[in-house]
């Protein structure tokens, strides 16, 4: 029982591997319908499933892919066109194929599945003219008829009765009718054709039995590449085959060329295929995927071992100056060198294992909404890592789905607009800088930013007021969003929401990003860009407190080094956090010893004289990027980089974030990964804001949602958004009046509660003169207002220069250059609440957590 | 549990069944990883793997080592995942089916007991079994 298991678990293997295949060459069939080479090929894998699965006595899967096989038959035949019709029944027996395939995986047996009207449908498109019973209901016009198919020989074929194509061994099909006649099949020049058939009569009825082995195994005999090919009938064959039985030393080809049966050009041919199929089957072997990790593995530790011993022989030079011994170890070190590089390959496929898959996916989608696209790849045999080619998998077809449905415009539109009524859709893929990169591109009705910016505000992503600030890509990356959708009904295409942003996650969480760009009416562009595998990536390697840590070259933008002046200079401290002025930017700094706990918090930072780094000390800013924040990593040294192999870490620091993993470096020490997220995260460095990327920062002067300026106590100046500013008021300061422990001012007809913006700062204005005004910021939702004490309203901004930076204090939220002075960014929502605890609880629309989010991105 | 891998730590000799033991290694390398808690001394690199090492010491509520010796690493294998136990030093297999066998004694540390299945008597002194799940059973939330 376990061989006959083993027999189907084999079968099963290979047959979907053969339908892979019959899918792409069905399509490439579409693109290219009298291609012999195809249609043989997609006919020997039919046939190849059909013999196995009549051996194995899976009869359904049998009965389908021998009507199946007949169609293809006649099509390699060229007795009748491959039209788009026969072409979708063909792909539907595919599927059907591939459905029964996993019943079969998953119970051992066949399912109940009901593929009689596929079979109706299959063998009513045997015939030209005949129209198909279950045909779709709009049929596709016909592609043209071959040019090449000579009437006399569609006569011929009309004449002949049906004949089964050439059964293999173990084939029975007592309701078939035996093919006494061969047809004469189309042959390389048509005065062969001839002869062909004198032989074919002459023939007795082809056996039934198994066929004479051929004499290599792996290799189809060449009687059957002959067959295949067209060029030769199975007649004509199997009188060849028995004279050569009956005692004729000839080899089969030249039997069949002196009875002028086939060409000897047709035999050159059939013996090259032979050749190919040969080492095809010769050269490759399946592999465990387990045994490749393993094997990976053992290679680290051979690669340790040798670094080992190369160290020790190193020390002992003077001693064993060219001995047999160092020489050895030289060799060995090559060896294991070239080793590594082999294994690591072996983890490698083309880019083409997952984009294989979209040919089909284009075409039923393409189908399914009315489209007509042409799918075009380059690059498909750009090399990734299999962990990684897994990861994007998904994001890919969803990127490619997104694009036919909402991307390309339908046949008729596109006509109208003066497009071609094919779109296309190309992909992409090459390396770059150590990454993969792939593209999506479509020449489509690209994507509308007005309908974007319409649609985010109607869901409520962003405000008016946002909006009016937001750049064209800004507004483009809005579609990254959780819950945005542009389409206007949920089709089980798209339109749920879902997607994008898991897009999105998905490529973020393998370390890649997702860009896109768009022109309106000439396409969209989406661009990922995704490490070369996860598993061995290159980190740059640094000192902190005696000890090394890797830090994936990712997020790495540049290094800083801190000496001398230039150290003491460049770091200075805004609300007691460290920046540095990095070509005139703010460039938040996170020390990397504080971060690990291996200093006090903070106790470098207090005084202003007591610079954040040592004088002395000097060392590195390692500027890193990530979650779209920039920030400088402070640590003492910078070391190398170099390739590390990514080890998880045990369930006893697993819940460490700061680290990514563990490596071991080449001396054989273990070093830890930091993450540099979780870096950025935990020093408070990132805010959840919108749209902040890496290009904004070469800006000097960037636009943002209008503020207010205003000076809170002697130079200290804070910003709040306008949208927040309902009214400026001035009143007498014997005006406010004091309910428990908080001012209030009766303001048209309701008691408005203060807060002195002074105060929550933490900032110590001078005593506010009774007789002089005090300045009020107005901020009024529903019933409801607060009143902001300020000293002076000094001005409204509409840009910043520089960067914001992220550095949060108590009641901030951040900073920014405003001209030439640093503007605190004032925490909206805790200084309302400030002034009333209830302010956001009563009246219905934001949330809290959308007033933050609001307010995070109107700053940007 | 018939045999039991021992060793010592501090004043204390202590077992595990021999069959949670992968091997014991001495090595001289070992990373401290900054935030986690006193009792992970560190990563070990065992042949090509990055393996957790846990302070036994620490774990007991010992006082650190006095002397500088190096310490031996007692591999042990629970829930699929090997996790080394740093210890002083490391004793022999015993054979303990004929040991008589007692419940932790009351005047074993409270700390210590709460890891202990129970004390075989060996004729000149105790041997404590380790209840080597509990031992790798270190809360794993950072420290602060």
């Amino acid at each position: 029982m376990e061989a006959i298991d083993e027999i189907v678990a084999e079968f099963l293997v290979e047959s979907h591997e053969n339908l892979d295949q019959l899918d792409r060459d069905l399509l490439a069939l579409e693109q290219n319908p009298n291609s012999r080479d195809l249609l043989a090929s997609v006919f020997r894998t039919i046939h190849t499933i059909k013999g196995t699965s009549g051996f194995l006595a899976f009869h359904r899967l049998e009965k389908l892919t021998h009507v199946g096989e007949n169609l293809l038959s006649r099509l390699r035949d060229g007795r009748i066109n491959l039209t788009e019709e026969r072409s979708t029944a063909l792909l539907a027996m595919v599927d059907a194929v591939r459905n029964l395939l996993g019943d079969i995986e998953q119970t051992g047996v066949e399912g109940e599945t009901d593929h009689s009207q596929l079979i109706e449908t299959l063998s009513s498109l045997l015939e030209d003219g005949a129209p198909a019973a279950a045909a779709p209901a709009a049929p596709a016009p016909a592609v043209p008829a071959q040019a090449t198919a000579p009437a006399a020989e569609s006569a011929a074929a009309e004449s002949a009765a049906v004949p089964p194509p050439a059964e293999p061994a173990a084939e029975s099909e007592p309701a078939e009718p035996e093919a006494a006649t061969a047809t004469a099949t189309k042959t390389a020049t048509a005065t062969k054709r001839a002869p062909a058939k004198r032989a074919a009569k002459k023939a007795t009825p082809p056996a039934t039995g198994g066929q004479p082995a051929g004499s290599d195994q792996g290799s189809p005999p060449i009687g059957e590449v002959l067959v295949e090919a067209g060029a030769a009938t199975q007649d004509a064959v199997q009188i060849a085959r028995m004279e050569q039985t009956l005692g004729d030393q000839r080899p089969l080809g030249k039997i069949m060329v002196d009875h002028g049966s086939t060409t000897p050009a047709a035999v050159e041919g059939a013996l090259e295929t032979q050749s190919a199929h040969r080492s095809v089957v010769d050269s490759s072997v399946r592999v465990d995927v387990e045994l490749l990790d393993s094997l990976m593995r053992l290679v680290g530790e051979l690669v340790l071992a040798r670094n080992q011993l190369v160290s020790r022989l190193d020390d002992e030079r003077d001693t064993a100056k060219d001995s047999a011994l160092a020489r050895s170890a030289q060799r060995l070190s090559l060896v294991t060198s070239e080793l590594q590089e082999q294994v690591m390959k072996t983890r490698m496929q083309p880019v083409d294992a997952v984009w294989s898959k979209m040919p089909r996916v284009v075409r039923d989608l393409a189908k399914q909404c009315g489209r007509k696209v042409r799918l075009e790849m380059e690059g498909r045999e750009t090399e990734l890592d299999r962990s990684v080619l897994e990861a994007i998998k998904d994001p890919l077809t969803h990127l490619v789905r997104n694009a036919v449905d909402h991307g390309i415009e339908t046949p008729e539109t596109r006509k109208a607009t003066g497009k071609p009524e094919e779109g296309v859709l190309r992909l992409r893929a090459y390396h770059e800088a150590g990454q993969v990169h792939l593209e999506i591109i479509d020449d489509g009705a690209g994507i509308d930013h007005d309908r974007i910016a319409a649609k985010a505000i109607e869901r409520g992503l962003i405000t008016q007021g946002q909006l009016s600030t937001m750049t064209k890509r800004e507004i483009l990356h809005l579609i990254f969003l959780p819950g945005f959708s542009l389409a206007a009904k949920v089709t089980n295409v798209s339109g749920r929401g879902v997607g994008m942003d898991v897009v999105k996650t998905r490529i973020e969480a393998i370390g890649g990003a997702v860009d896109v760009t768009s022109k309106l009416g000439q396409g969209s562009t989406f661009r990922l860009t995704i490490p070369l595998t996860l598993a061995i990536i290159p980190a740059l390697t640094i000192g902190c407190a005696e000890r090394r840590y890797a830090v994936p070259q990712v997020s790495v933008l540049e290094l800083v080094r801190l000496s001398g002046e230039h150290a003491r200079g460049g770091i200075e401290l805004i609300s007691g956090a460290p920046v540095y002025r990095l070509r005139d930017m703010l460039l938040p700094l996170v020390r990397l010893d504080e971060q690990l706990g291996l200093v006090p918090m903070g106790q470098a930072d207090t005084s202003p004289d007591d610079r954040p780094i040592d004088r002395e000390r000097g060392g590195f800013i390692v500027v890193l990027h990530a979650e779209q924040q920039r920030f400088g990593l402070v640590v003492d040294d910078v070391l190398d980089t170099q390739e590390i192999v990514v080890k998880p870490l045990g369930r006893h620091l697993k819940g460490i974030p700061v680290y990514a993993g563990a490596t071991i470096l080449g001396d054989g020490s273990v070093v830890l990964i930091l993450d540099a997220a979780t870096l950025a995260r935990r020093s408070n460095v990132l805010a959840n804001n919108l749209g902040v990327t890496a290009e904004d920062h070469g800006l000097e002067v960037e636009p943002i949602d209008p503020v207010l300026v205003v000076e809170v106590a002697g130079d200290r100046r804070a910003a709040i958004p306008l949208e927040m500013v309902t009214r400026l008021e001035e009143i007498p300061a014997t005006s406010i009046e004091r309910v428990g422990g908080r001012e209030v001012v009766q303001y048209r007809g309701h008691i408005m509660p203060l807060v002195r913006l002074s105060t929550l700062l933490g900032a110590y204005g001078d005593a506010t003169d009774p007789d002089a005004g005090v300045q009020l910021v107005v901020y009024t939702r529903g019933e409801r207002s607060v009143g902001f004490v300020v000293e002076r309203i000094l001005d409204i901004a509409t840009e910043r220069s520089g960067t914001r930076s992220d550095i949060d204090d108590h009641a901030l939220v951040g900073s920014v250059v405003v001209g030439d002075k640093v503007v605190e960014l004032v925490d909206m929502q805790s200084a309302v609440l400030a002034a009333d605890p209830h302010f956001y609880s009563s009246a219905g629309g934001l949330s809290t957590g959308e007033i933050t989010s609001k307010f995070e991105e109107a700053l940007v | 549990m018939s045999q039991l891998s021992t060793f010592h730590v501090g004043k204390y000799l202590f077992g595990v069944d021999v069959a949670l033991v992968q091997e014991v290694v001495r090595l001289h390398q070992i990373t401290p990883v900054p935030l986690a808690r006193p009792e992970i001394a560190g990563l070990i690199n065992l042949r090509g793997a990055v393996l957790t090492a846990i302070d036994l010491r620490t774990r007991l509520g010992l006082p650190p080592a006095e002397t500088t010796k190096e310490r031996v690493n007692v591999v042990v294998r629970v829930d699929d995942e090997p996790v080394s136990l740093l210890v002083d030093e490391i004793g022999g297999v015993l054979e303990v089916s004929q040991v008589p066998f007692e419940a932790t004694p009351s005047t074993v540390d409270e700390r210590v007991r709460d890891l202990l299945i129970g004390a075989y008597t060996l004729p000149d002194r105790l041997l404590l079994a380790l209840n080597a799940e509990r031992v790798l059973d270190v809360p794993v939330e950072a420290r602060a």
